[in-house]
């Protein structure tokens, strides 16, 4: 086990030393994001679309808040990813990530 | 959703613009809610908030009365006091009941009702490889399976520390794999089938009959109805040569009609004999198993229908590559097991916003099992059971409810025993009535009490009264507690027969009676934010009393196997606690202890009840990373000692101990999941226990007993398989 969390520690290190370009987008979703299922709807379409490295929704403010590489993806990517499923979005801020 | 007064509003003095108010909707930690809807009452039109939480509306002189609602929360009613101009409404979400639901979605959650009980949903059941449903309780430290019989590989789930037979198993909420069907019945729900287990321990409710002891386990299988329309598939293989396919797949017909299809193929492809004892460990086992359900959803009625077929053959005995050279004439065992099923459920919903509907439940099942065991011992048993059930449900108001309905159950056995040339014939005719009525004081309180009265065409007529209370003081902080009797009916030939792989003569007295207990808990449970994290801690114990039982006796005549009707006490009392913790985002550890006394009466001389371990323990570990990519899932289970039957004496010594010893398992899992597939590779017994002798004095055929079995008799296993699942649509 312990050797088992060095490893992710190792990986989780490794995929943040080699992003260079993450940028982080705030979407406003429509329609309304309801329940747990809807955060579940969006999350299960958006964990395996490419370049996407960290999912934050909330219900409460109605906001995506989706962390990208990009030189993966961009934004209408991703905003047409979350359309396959029923949702259109407003971008609100897009912005790069400091990492220092 | 009941509609609910407002709890809290504040209101504070702002400037006033115009007949308009302004306000802002917050949630009870004073977060905005964005998009609440606001509206004045007796008007259809209103507002909604914006990304701060913040409204304005406009007002006439006679609007006095804001309704605010917001999905998740409890609506709100606030008379509106004018001479402020701003307001500040705080809503609260109607899950107040049990924190389960967190972030990630845990995937056992403790149902809110009355009962205490807990659904196992298919994100836990995937934490294993989770073959069968004999197998889905591995990462759960309520439920106990264990095998039954090495040879024939009978396996039984036990629960408050007792038999699974004094469990009732539920298929869709009808029970199911009763008497004949029991012994083997865990194999009969293949793992990828499931939707969730629901395990409530304790009495149960009288909805269901008058048989449920220890509690219930209700079985749902993958929906015609939900909401994608998919196709999945799994594969599976282990290093002990199994190898497993499953298929499900549904459709929408149309906007209300919708079909299912699931099926199942698995077979060992060795007979492997690990321990060099001259006998295969696992029995080779071949099974189909096939079904197709209906669903028909309209607001007026919903009807849905099920059939399948299980056809299985099991083989055991004498390895084929063995240095013993045993003869197997005297050890094989070759049975053949078919079974059939088809249920039809029809409810007509007469009035949604109160609950009201009617149903009618109709289940036929028909099970035949064709056993050969060594020595020329034969059984064959057929039940045929058919079951029909009437309940109507209504709410009269939000706190008081009621559920009515009659039933019947009919049982018809066959045998043919090896011991007696005619066949044997047992007819039971059951019909029932019952009546629960429920109060609830939503969130807080519910009083639940159930009578039912059935009249056996064996043994008369019987009242079963049932009972649960629960209370939630606090938030996050839940008591209950039930009380209730249960029956059943025994039948020793069709219920035991895998005892029939062992050489000891078995005796059943004449008459058996009927089993009638009862059964008493209490539990707690607590969940709060410790850290920001969720943490939950439940405490619980269970008393069942044996006023009458049929038990299986190996103490008052070593080397016999009696079954009796109990003279003298017969009792079980558990208590557990289980902890949960988030202890990182995405890391989930629990922990749980069992203390388990039970004890039987044989011959009058009151004892430990054999094979009974005295507690169990259990550790697990999981984690799941933030993209849900990888999931790492690891189990310690401790499994306490127990006394063994009394040992026959063979030329003054006792031909095997009297206890056997605690012992350690681990299972793990590793978990990749993509868009449509997830493919796990694990590992199961890692520690590689073994039961040393899991074959009693197999040299020699007088006192060959493969049944005295508390632990595993095969070593670790390590397996790896592939879920594909495709959304069509």
């Amino acid at each position: 086990m312990k050797r088992l969390f060095l490893i992710m520690a190792i990986l989780t290190v490794s995929i943040a030393a080699s992003a260079r370009d993450l940028y982080t987008v705030t979407y406003k979703v429509q329609p309304q994001m309801h329940c747990e299922n809807c955060k579940k709807k969006i999350k299960d379409q958006l964990k395996f679309e490419k370049g996407v490295r960290a999912i934050n929704i909330s219900i409460k403010e109605q906001t995506v808040k989706l962390t990208y590489d990009a030189d993966k993806t961009d934004t209408q990517k991703l905003s047409e990813s979350l359309k396959k499923i029923g949702y259109k979005t407003t971008e609100i801020e897009n912005k790069k990530l400091n990492l220092k | 959703m009941k509609y609910k007064l407002s709890i809290l509003c504040i209101l504070f003095p702002v400037f006033a613009y115009g007949a308009k108010l302004n306000g802002v909707v917050l949630s009870e930690d004073g977060e905005p809610l964005v998009g609440a809807s606001v509206r004045w009452e007796n008007r259809t039109t209103g507002t909604t908030t914006d990304i701060d939480g913040k409204f304005v509306i406009a007002y006439n002189t006679d609007d006095k009365t804001l309704i605010t609602s917001y999905v998740g929360y409890n609506n709100d009613t606030t008379l509106v006091d004018f001479s402020e101009k701003s307001i500040i409404i705080k809503l609260f979400p109607y899950i107040l009941d049990e924190v389960t639901v967190t972030t990630r979605g845990r995937g056992v959650v403790k149902v809110s009702g009355a009962e205490n009980s807990m659904l196992i949903g298919q994100q836990e059941l995937f934490k294993a490889a989770c073959c069968n449903l004999g197998e889905s309780f591995t990462t759960n430290p309520s439920v106990d399976v264990s095998y039954d019989d090495a040879a024939t590989g009978a396996k039984q789930i036990k629960l408050l520390g007792l038999s699974g037979a004094y469990v009732q198993m539920l298929t869709e909420n009808i029970p199911a794999f009763r008497g004949a069907a029991h012994p083997y019945s865990l194999g009969y729900v293949p793992g990828p089938w499931m939707q969730s287990i629901q395990v409530s321990k304790g009495s149960s409710s009288v909805k269901n009959g008058y048989e449920s002891i220890t509690g219930q386990i209700n079985i749902e299988y993958l929906k015609p109805q939900a909401e994608d329309e998919t196709i999945g598939a799994n594969f599976y293989g282990d290093s002990k040569a199994k190898f497993e396919a499953n298929l499900d797949g549904n459709i929408h017909l149309n906007k209300t009609l919708s079909t299912a299809f699931l099926a199942h193929y698995e077979d060992r492809y060795t007979s492997h004999d690990g321990n060099d004892d001259g006998f295969i460990d696992m029995p080779d086992i071949k099974q189909f198993n096939i079904a197709n359900r209906w669903g028909y959803f309209s607001s007026k009625r919903i009807t849905q229908a099920f059939v399948s077929v299980i056809d299985e053959n099991r083989k055991s005995g004498v390895s084929s590559h063995a240095t013993h050279h045993l003869d197997p004439q005297k050890y094989d065992a070759d049975l053949h097991t078919s079974d059939v099923n088809a249920w039809v459920k029809n409810a007509w919903i007469i009035d949604s916003d109160k609950n009201t509907n009617i149903a009618i439940i109709g289940n036929f099942s028909r099970h035949l099992f064709d056993g050969k065991y060594g020595d020329g011992r034969t059984l064959y048993t057929g039940q045929t059971n058919a079951y029909g059930q009437l309940l109507f449900e209504t709410d009269f108001d939000e706190h008081n409810s009621i559920s009515a309905g009659a039933s019947i159950v009919y049982d018809y056995y066959h045998h043919n025993l090896y011991l007696s040339p005619a066949p044997l014939k047992d007819r039971e005719t059951t019909p029932g009535a019952y009546a629960q009525y429920t109060y609830k004081i939503a969130d807080k309180f519910v009083a639940m009490a159930g009578l039912r009265y059935d009249y056996s065409g064996i043994y008369g007529g019987f009242f079963t009264p049932r009972a649960h209370l629960k209370w939630t003081p606090l938030y996050g902080l839940t008591f209950r507690a039930s009380a209730g009797k249960g029956y059943r009916t025994v039948n020793p030939w069709a219920e035991y027969n895998y005892l029939l792989s062992s050489s000891l003569p078995i005796i059943v007295e004449e008459t058996l009676r009927q089993e009638k207990a009862w059964n008493y808990g209490i539990s707690a449970s607590y969940s709060l934010s410790l850290f920001d994290r969720p943490l939950s801690l439940s405490t619980e114990y269970y008393y069942t009393d044996f006023d009458s039982q049929v038990i299986l006796d190996r103490d008052s005549y070593p080397g016999q196997i009696y079954i009796s009707n109990l003279c003298g006490q017969s009792y079980s009392h558990t208590f557990q606690i289980d902890l949960n913790y988030e202890l990182l985002e995405g890391l989930t550890f629990a922990a749980a202890y069992r203390r388990n006394d039970v004890k039987e009466s044989y011959d009058g001389v009151k004892m430990d009840k054999s094979l009974t371990p005295k507690y169990k323990g259990l550790l697990s570990l999981s984690y799941l990373t933030p993209l849900e990519h990888w999931q790492f899932d690891a189990t310690l289970q401790l499994n306490g000692s127990g006394r063994l039957p009394t040992a026959p004496v063979v030329n003054d010594i006792k031909i095997y101990e009297e206890s056997y010893p605690s012992f350690v398992q681990l299972s793990a899992q590793i978990t990749r999941h993509f868009r449509h597939l997830s493919v796990y590779v694990g590992g199961e017994n890692l520690t590689n226990y073994k039961q040393k002798n899991p074959i009693i004095n197999l040299t020699s055929v007088s006192y060959y007993d493969p049944t005295l079995i508390w632990g595993p008799v095969d070593g670790a296993m390590v397996y790896a398989g592939v879920r594909l699942k495709f959304n069509y649509r």
